[in-house]
């Protein structure tokens, strides 16, 4: 089995959500439902100085993020009706929509925010790395989408050869927790030692 | 505060399952200690369990409610034992036949000695105490820190006691005519419906504490608590008037001020379990 994962080159994202998007026309997802999503992380401040100018510690990035298809997968953990499974073929986290029953334990034991309800459907949905475009050989479509080529997706082991082993930025969580197979290129602003002053600036977005 | 509406069914099961629960413990003590409750009594107490059965049943309702997909819960089949929130339905689902099961048997005059009686109403109620425990366990989520303690449990075993109580003592009360609830029956009563109303406060207060000092890049904490505070004075102010109730009265207003005891428990209640799903503050994102 060749495990399945994303990049992020969080030095190149602009934060213009077109992944977001692509993915939702693509899906036809309702307003709600968002299966990629973008957090604008921001913090710092401005400080007047006595000279009458200003000083400014404020930064700004942004973080684009589908489902991490964990090896310790946290909603798969706790799935009452197994709907939510990771596949044996490539590794990657899929609802199972004729077992769900839309509980929503998923949503909450997610520390990534990956899964939602969709209760016009009746399940629970996530990114699950377009894989049938996969089959067709073609690349998932935020990744063909971004116009800034912040993104990238493939086999875990081919990416982290690529790009380097980093799997964590403020605010997400330690990998140690689930084991995501995902890496990213940090931005400057991302490892500033203020950085977990910051919050996410769009959560009505996401 | 938007978690806590997207999780009103739920506030509602937790509410209503508990208080539910928590009577036919109440009653379990009350037929363990009073050896000597008479036959018309017992009978009108077996008429009126459908009380506290109804809560029960009408809590599983709105726990349905909150599926997306009612119709594809068989299939937690797969998970007993492996999931936390199969082990909170499949515990609840057994209280809920036992305790059906003990209503028709005690109606059809199965239970007319005190020997099963005692053991079958205490087997409803052991199974009650555990579904209320999953019930609480259901939540401890890594992901959640402030779930992932023992104060979501400690929260649904004050309810279970203060509500439970209050509603098991106004059925009993209307029972048994001879006084029923005088010397160590009530007595009893009335100590668990203080442990109950101190155990809820105390544990809601903690989550309520833990929620106000967390950390978080997604949620303005600090105007999170600010709506969580009237509703921690509500439910703290409810569940002592509550309490109080269980003092109040002689024969029939005894029955009146228990029975006004238990709505003010159940909006005590589901105020704290409000702010238990308002201090759902992710690790993560």
């Amino acid at each position: 089995m060749a495990q399945y994962g994303f990049f992020y080159d969080n030095t190149r994202c602009t934060g213009c959500k077109t992944c977001v998007m692509a993915c939702k026309d693509y899906y036809d997802s309702p307003l709600p439902i968002a299966r990629r999503k973008v957090y604008d992380v921001e913090g710092g401040e401005w400080r007047g100085e006595a000279e009458g100018g200003y000083e400014t510690d404020s930064f700004l990035y942004h973080l684009s993020l589908g489902c991490q298809h964990c090896d310790k997968p946290a909603c798969v953990d706790v799935c009452p009706t197994t709907a939510m499974h990771k596949d044996p073929k490539d590794g990657i986290v899929k609802v199972d929509v004729n077992k769900c029953m839309g509980c929503g334990y998923c949503v909450m034991a997610c520390p990534y925010n990956s899964p939602q309800i969709d209760r016009e459907h009746g399940h629970a949905v996530k990114c699950e790395a377009c894989w049938e475009r996969l089959d067709e050989g073609k690349t998932p479509v935020c990744v063909s989408a971004c116009p800034l080529r912040a993104l990238d997706s493939g086999p875990i082991d081919e990416l982290k050869r690529k790009y380097g082993d980093v799997r964590q930025i403020y605010p997400m969580v330690d990998p140690s927790m689930t084991e995501p197979n995902f890496v990213i290129k940090p931005s400057p602003a991302s490892e500033l030692p203020i950085v977990e002053t910051g919050y996410v600036s769009n959560p009505e977005e996401v | 505060m938007d978690a806590v509406i997207k999780e009103l069914p739920l506030a509602l099961f937790t509410t209503l399952a508990s208080v539910g629960i928590g009577a036919f413990v109440t009653m379990f003590v009350a037929i363990y200690v009073n050896k000597s409750m008479e036959a018309s009594g017992v009978k009108q107490l077996d008429k009126l369990t459908a009380v506290p059965l109804a809560f029960c049943v009408l809590a599983l309702i709105c726990a349905f409610f909150h599926l997306a997909s009612p119709m594809h819960a068989v299939n937690i089949v797969n998970t007993i034992g492996t999931s936390p929130m199969t082990n909170e339905i499949v515990a609840f689902c057994v209280f809920l036949v036992l305790a059906i099961v003990y209503w028709i048997v005690a109606l059809t005059g199965g239970l007319s000695k005190h020997g099963p009686r005692v053991v079958f109403s205490g087997i409803v109620a052991l199974a009650g105490l555990i579904s209320c425990i999953m019930m609480g366990l259901a939540y401890a989520l890594p992901a959640i820190p402030i779930w992932n303690s023992p104060w979501g449990t400690v929260q649904v075993l004050g309810a279970m006691l203060l509500g439970g109580t209050l509603l098991g003592g106004t059925i009993l009360n209307m029972s048994v005519k001879e006084t029923p609830l005088e010397g160590e029956a009530d007595g009893r009563i009335r100590l668990l419906a203080m442990l109950g109303a101190l155990v809820l406060v105390v544990g809601t207060a903690v989550l309520f504490g833990m929620g106000a000092g967390a950390k978080s890049a997604m949620i303005n904490v600090a105007a999170n608590t600010g709506t969580l505070i009237v509703p921690l004075i509500l439910t703290i102010a409810f569940s002592i008037v509550a309490a109080i109730t269980a003092f109040l009265g002689r024969g029939a207003k005894r029955t009146a001020w228990l029975a006004c005891g238990t709505i003010v428990a159940l909006i005590a209640i589901f105020l704290a379990r409000g702010i238990f799903y308002g201090v759902q503050i992710g690790i993560g994102l």
